[in-house]
Formats: C-alpha cells, structure tokens, sequence
C-alpha cells in the first residue's frame, strides 16, 4: 500500500508548533496547553504507525445473470494492523449499478472484516467486475494508506429474452431432417396429393379411396419435414439509446429470443453481427450452438467507423444458399441499408424487423424540430416501401410492444407476396 | 462554544475578539462546507487567537479553564477532520461510528489531562531569568524538532 500524509498530519503540526511559539512569545501557559494535545497525538501516531500488510478475498456468488438480477460481491478483508476505518470502493463498469459500492468498515487485528455488496445488473453484457480501491488511516488519522486491486472475476449479463410463439417459416428449406415442413414433396407424414401408380411405388403409399373411384391405383405424395438455415443478421453499425435502453438492446433480446426458438426445432442458426466490427457465427444446430449465439451477443456493441463495409465483406460460409436472413436493423446506416438490399439482389430469402428508434428520441423542442421529424419519419416510411417493393417483409418493432406482433406482420406479408408472386 | 466562552470571559477588546472568533467559526465552517481541508487549521488558529486575546485582555496569571478549553479544541478539530473524511455516498459499517466516538472521548480526556499536567507544571513557582527562559525556548524547539523529525521519518521511502 502506498502511504501518504494526511492534511490532518499536516494541520496539526500548525497548530502545535503555533501554539508552542505562541506560549513563548506572549509567556501564556495555557497555549501551550492548547497545543499539547495536538503534539501528544502526533507522537503517538506517528511513533505507533505500521503500513498494514492486507489479505483480501473477493467473489461474486455467480458468474451469469440475466439482466434485471442481482448479483452479490462478498469481500473479506485482513489486517496485521487495525484499521479504523477501511474505505472501499469498488469500481464497476457501465450497466452495473449498486447502492453501496462505497462502504467504509473496520478491520481488526485477526477478525477479518466482511462485507457484501449488492449488484443490480441494468444492462446485458460481458463484464469484469473487482476493480477495488482501498483506503485506510491510521487509527490517529495521520496517515493514509492506498491501494488500487485487480481481482476481477467475469459477469455475464444475459439479456431478457422476448417470447416468440410462430416463427418465420423460410421459403426454402434444407437437405436434413428437421420440423419445417419442406414444400417440394417426398417422404414425410404431412400430405401433399395424390398421384397415379409407378413400379416402385411403395404398397403402402397407395391411397385406397382415391383408387377405388379411379382408375388404376393412386397413391398419396406428402411433405418432407426438413429444416432450415436461418442467419440473423444483427446491425450494428448505429443506435439511438435514450438512457439505459436503446435499440441495440432490443435487437440482440430479439436475436436471442429468435436464435433460442430456432434451435429449439433443430434448424441451423448462425448470426452475422455487421457493424464498424464484423462478427459471425457460422450456421450450426443444438444448445452449443445457443450458447456461442448468446456468448457472440453479450459482445455486441456500437464501434465507431466510418469505412464503409459491403455485404461482399461477410464469409461466404456465413450465408449459405436458401438461407432466411433475418435483418434486425433501425435502418439508420446507409451501410447495413445498401448491405441488406445487396443480400436481397443476391436471392436471399430476406426478412427485415426494423427496431424504430423513435421512442428513443428527446421530445420535439419547436416546430422546426417536429417537422424535421415528420420528414424523416416518412423517409423511412418511404424506405421501408422500397424494400416491401423487392418482396422483403419489413415490420416496425417499438420499445414495449411485443416482438410477436411484428413477427406476426412479418409472416403476414410474406404469405401475401408468395400469392402475388404465384 | 469556544467562540462564545473567549466572547463573554474578555474584558477589553470585546470586538477584535468577538471578530476573530467570528472569522474563526466562518473559516472552518465554509471550510468543513466547501470540504476544503488548509481552511480548518486557518479557522482553528483564529479561535486560538481569540482565547488568547481574552486571556490577555483579562491579564490573569493563569486560566485553569483551558484544561476544558484545550480538550474542546483538539475535540473541534478531531470532529471536523473527521467530517471531511467522510466521504460523500460512503456507507459506514456497522459499529465504525460507534468506534470512532469512543475513541474521541479517551482521546478529549486525555487531552484534559494533558493541559492539566501543563497548567500544573506552571503553577510550581520557578526562579525567573535568562537561563530559565532560554531552557524554555529550548524546550518547545525540541519539541517542535521531535514532531519534524517523526514526520520526516514517517514520509514513504
């Protein structure tokens, strides 16, 4: 511990010294009387102090939470001397909040001093938390003695998930098994038509019904149960945040709500974080593959840049073909904009969520400012059309309405842009 | 307290001593307000003053009550130091404030017993002159020697 004099030290050699001088030069006793106290107490302070050698032990009961939880930091201080008080701090990081994160306690010589601190967590987020500063005097208060520590333990905040209960089904499905059910025909439970006898044809397959009003034999055709690759494609390349929410927070609660359910009937999901750093997780199935998303979304954060950054930057592995890209974006970056209208031109299967940034915004001040905002708001109105113009299904999601109701517009436009296009 | 006390045993000089323990008080209250420690040694040498300007102004031999005077004082600036440690937004642990008080109180009585061993010494009539003077001097100059070099030993290495 580094160890400094205290301005106490400082005053209360004054006041001595004044004292003292002050007796002699005026011949009055009792100002020497007045500074007696103060010398006494320097000597025995200064003569009685011992720079404290600490033994600290720091932990949090857990390692993850989800966000809204509480988390508890124990740490238990000792002391070859005791120190009255022992000022702790603890430093936390952004998103972390505690009431008594500052706490002043007393350690005695062999009876190790505890205390817990309570950490709310606000904010998702892969956190390092035990930046502890430690202060103590000595028992007289000359000197003080510092100590900045480095026990860092890691948190990790997971965000509140949304409930989805009907998913986007993709229009194309893939090669393994799965639970969509797949719209070309083949093996599969759910039915599909009926068609004439060919050798080869299994016995069983032959719809007995539709035979006897016919003639030859027929036989059911049905809908193979595949499953599907699904990419989300989180923009991270700006935000509009108003206090301790933003629209980055409801993207990746969406990300990993979506991610969760679709991995939940074994499809293939992979995540594509494009933003001033690109991120990506290959397409891949099963609670491992939850756990990187999770992992790759606690991660995510807005990273100033102003390169510009195309679609053709993203791996190829990343999107594979008949993919469904789902673009949780504000539609603020002309670069994630021109991005996903790339990915369109390139025939993906593309649905937009556009996370609006309105709520996010300061109230309107004049007139001025409501009208600027009006415009804008049309242009996104105005660009929101374009893309339902190329056939990408785009739904507005605000802060406090439920993910599923934009999901659910989602699914309706895509129902009726397959019967135009049919 | 301290202010008042110098105020009311004066006999001349009512107002230079009403003033100084005036300018004392506000110093160390705008001090303890503004969490500017220099100002509380400033505020506590004011008071001083004006005790011993109403010692002066009453020219008595010597004033027993500075035993209770100079446990007041050194309680004062225990206290306002203590204020100014206390940091803003820092939770106290359980039993510290309780510590610390009785701790202060030992320390007030020691104080008294200190000035009274003082006050004593200068009641024991002793030969005037020169050489008694000048042992004196010599005296608070150890003293004061004593404190700089245990200060200056006491400085991290």
């Amino acid at each position: 511990m580094t160890s400094s004099a205290t301005p106490k030290l400082r005053a209360y050699v004054l006041l001595a010294a004044a004292g003292l001088l002050a007796a002699l030069v005026l011949g009055r006793p009792e100002l020497a009387a007045l500074a007696t106290p103060f010398a006494a107490w320097l000597a025995l302070g200064i003569g009685l102090a011992r720079r404290p050698e600490l033994d600290i032990r720091y932990q949090l009961d857990r390692e993850r939470a989800l966000q809204g939880e509480r988390v508890n930091a124990s740490i238990e201080i000792e002391s070859d001397v005791a120190l009255q008080p022992l000022e702790l701090l603890l430093r936390l990081p952004a998103g972390l909040a505690s009431g008594s994160r500052a706490l002043a306690l007393h350690v005695r010589v062999g009876e190790p001093g505890r205390v817990g601190i309570a950490l709310d967590c606000k904010r998702w987020g892969g956190y390092s938390v035990g930046d502890l500063q430690l202060r103590a005097r000595d028992r007289f208060g000359l000197r003080a003695y510092d100590e900045r520590l480095d026990l860092r333990h890691p948190l990790r905040v997971y965000p509140r998930e949304e409930t989805v209960r009907s998913l986007l089904a993709p229009a194309e499905t893939q090669a393994t098994a799965g639970n969509e059910v797949a719209r070309a025909k083949g093996d599969g439970i759910e039915f599909a038509d009926i068609r004439p006898f060919v050798p080869g044809d299994r016995v069983r397959r032959i719809n007995w019904r539709a035979s006897a009003r016919r003639p030859g034999l027929w036989v059911n055709e049905s809908h193979p149960e595949r499953n599907t690759d699904v990419i989300i494609f989180l923009d991270s390349f700006a935000e509009a945040r108003h206090g301790a929410t933003g629209t980055l927070d409801l993207a990746v609660r969406a990300a990993g709500a979506l991610a969760a359910r679709y991995l939940r009937r074994s499809d293939r999901v992979g995540l594509v974080s494009f933003g001033g750093v690109l991120r990506w997780l290959e397409p891949s199935m099963g609670s491992v593959q939850h756990y990187r998303i999770v992992d790759a979304l606690l991660d995510t954060d807005i990273a100033l840049s102003y390169a510009w950054k195309g679609a053709d930057v993203i791996p190829p592995r990343t999107l594979p073909p008949q993919a469904l890209v789902i673009g949780l974006t504000p539609l603020l970056d002309e670069r994630s904009i021109v991005a996903l209208l790339d990915l369109r031109a390139r025939g993906f299967d593309l649905a937009i969520v556009d996370v609006s940034p309105l709520p996010f915004l300061p109230p309107a001040r004049d007139r001025l400012e409501r009208l600027s905002r009006r415009v804008w708001a049309l242009r996104r109105e105005v660009l929101r059309h374009e893309y339902q113009q190329l056939g990408v299904a785009v739904a507005e999601w605000r802060d406090g309405e439920a993910l599923e109701q934009a999901v659910e517009e989602v699914r309706r436009f895509r129902r009726s842009a397959r019967a135009v296009r049919a | 307290m301290l202010a008042i006390d110098a105020w009311l045993v004066s006999a001349r000089w009512e107002g230079v001593i009403a003033g100084t323990a005036g300018a004392g008080l506000g110093v160390l209250a705008l001090s303890l307000a503004l969490r500017f420690s220099p100002g509380v040694p400033l505020g506590l040498v004011c008071l001083a003053g004006s005790y011993a300007a109403a010692l002066e102004s009453r020219g008595v031999d010597v004033d027993l009550s500075a035993t209770l005077y100079a446990a007041l004082f050194f309680l004062t600036a225990e206290l306002a130091y203590w204020s100014l440690e206390l940091s803003p937004g820092i939770q106290p642990a359980p039993g510290v404030v309780v510590r610390r008080v009785r701790f202060l109180a030992v320390g007030a009585l020691a104080a008294v017993a200190l000035a009274g061993l003082v006050l004593a010494a200068t009641l024991e009539p002793l030969p005037q002159g020169l050489l008694v003077q000048a042992l004196g001097v010599g005296g608070a100059l150890v003293v004061l020697g004593l404190i700089a070099v245990l200060v200056r030993r006491s400085e991290p290495r």
